[in-house]
């Protein structure tokens, strides 16, 4: 089916999109997606985003890999949100999310991140992913998520391993700093001797 | 008479002024009155965490979100039977979709959201929303069975399209069954 430009607009102009049906259009929509964020139009291309990532094809994670890059917050927050409707998230895409300096954006990344994702992703931007009353919600939560096993339940056991090989090589058998599970236990202790905190 | 409150935590890029302009100016020829009864800058630290709202499935009677429950109760300056409207940076369908505005609210709290990317209509038309008015019918001739909202027919003379408000030229229109549906509805006070 060749689908064409007008087609596509005429699905992403409405004021509320409907995305699913919209997504019909299939993976030939996406060259049209990919040329609408190419322009920049902060409506057009936050909906093409969005779309590109219903659609859900192979090539979706070029627009969406596109869309992350642009300097307008709006189209990334878009961005963002649209990696929860990723079958496949690509580590490094998702990586870059979780460190944006907006934290709109790291807010709706940590969000879509599959809680199945390598843990180890989050890591490198694991300080600023948690960081600010804004994000701490979304994080507590994956960390109450997290604290109802050990690490080798939050991490997996490839990921645990990994962290004791770190742990083992240099960090004085202490875990990694960069251990998300380590840090969702430092939180919850802190969390806790606030409460107990006179006055706290 | 319909009273709205303006809350903003991110100028749109279409100035808010003239969205209101609009509002009054397709409101009136429903002989209804729009009245600015308040507005507030949410601007701030405070606000980041709603500044890009899900709004779920953006449906009347769903579940709030998080961040509609934290946004819906700043009602500073709201009476009741008056309307809310908040301009924030994002609207967000289920968190992973993006729309112009939305115009789900609870009960006892009628509001709606604008994004930071809607059009000079999008106001208008969310509030219209709130007034109890539907998309209009016939924008969507033959369509498919799996895409039956595909905007093969839209009609931009229309406020209520619901194929973009972003391609309305002049002033738009509303029906005779709309107008008595806007007049009827608890938040149009003093009749007309």
């Amino acid at each position: 089916m060749t689908v064409t430009r007008e087609q596509v607009l005429a699905q992403l102009y409405p004021d509320e999109p409907d995305y699913e049906g919209a997504a019909q259009l299939g993976p030939e929509a996406l060259p049209h997606l990919m040329q609408l964020l190419q322009e920049g139009d902060p409506d057009l291309a936050s909906k093409a985003t969005s779309l590109a990532s219903v659609i859900d094809a192979a090539e979706s994670i070029e627009a969406v890999d596109k869309a992350a890059r642009s300097p307008d917050p709006v189209i990334r927050v878009a961005t963002a949100a649209a990696l929860g409707n990723l079958s496949e998230m690509p580590d490094p895409l998702a990586q870059g999310m979780l460190n944006d300096e907006d934290v709109g954006v790291r807010k709706l990344a940590l969000t879509a991140a599959p809680v199945s994702m390598d843990p180890y992703v989050l890591v490198s931007g694991h300080e600023t992913v948690f960081e600010g009353p804004e994000i701490e919600g979304t994080g507590r939560r994956r960390c109450r998520n997290a604290q109802g096993g050990g690490r080798k339940d939050f991490l997996g056991v490839d990921a645990h391993h990994k962290a004791l090989a770190q742990e083992a090589s240099g960090n004085g058998g202490r875990p990694a700093k960069s251990d998300p599970w380590q840090a969702c236990q430092e939180r919850g202790d802190a969390q806790r001797v606030a409460a107990r905190a006179p006055g706290g | 008479m319909t009273v709205l409150h303006i809350k903003v935590l991110q100028q749109p890029n279409i100035a808010i002024d003239t969205m209101l302009r609009n509002v009054r100016q397709v409101y009136s020829t429903a002989n209804i009155r729009v009245a600015v009864g308040s507005r507030e800058n949410l601007a701030g630290p405070a606000f980041t965490a709603i500044l890009d709202v899900g709004v779920g499935p953006c449906t009347m009677g769903q579940a709030r979100t998080t961040e509609q429950t934290q946004l819906f109760g700043i009602r500073n300056f709201v009476g009741a039977n008056e309307i809310a409207v908040y301009f924030v940076r994002s609207v967000l369908q289920n968190n992973t979709q993006a729309l112009n505005g939305c115009a789900s609210f609870p009960a006892n709290q009628p509001s709606c959201v604008v994004g930071h990317t809607a059009s000079g209509w999008t106001l208008a038309h969310e509030v219209g929303h709130v007034l109890g008015l539907a998309h209009i019918s016939g924008e969507n001739t033959n369509c498919p069975p799996a895409n039956p909202r595909c905007c093969s027919t839209p009609d931009f003379t229309r406020l209520m399209t619901g194929c973009g408000t972003g391609n309305i030229t002049g002033t738009p229109t509303v029906s005779q069954g709309e107008i008595n549906t806007m007049i009827a509805s608890n938040l149009t006070i003093e009749g007309v």
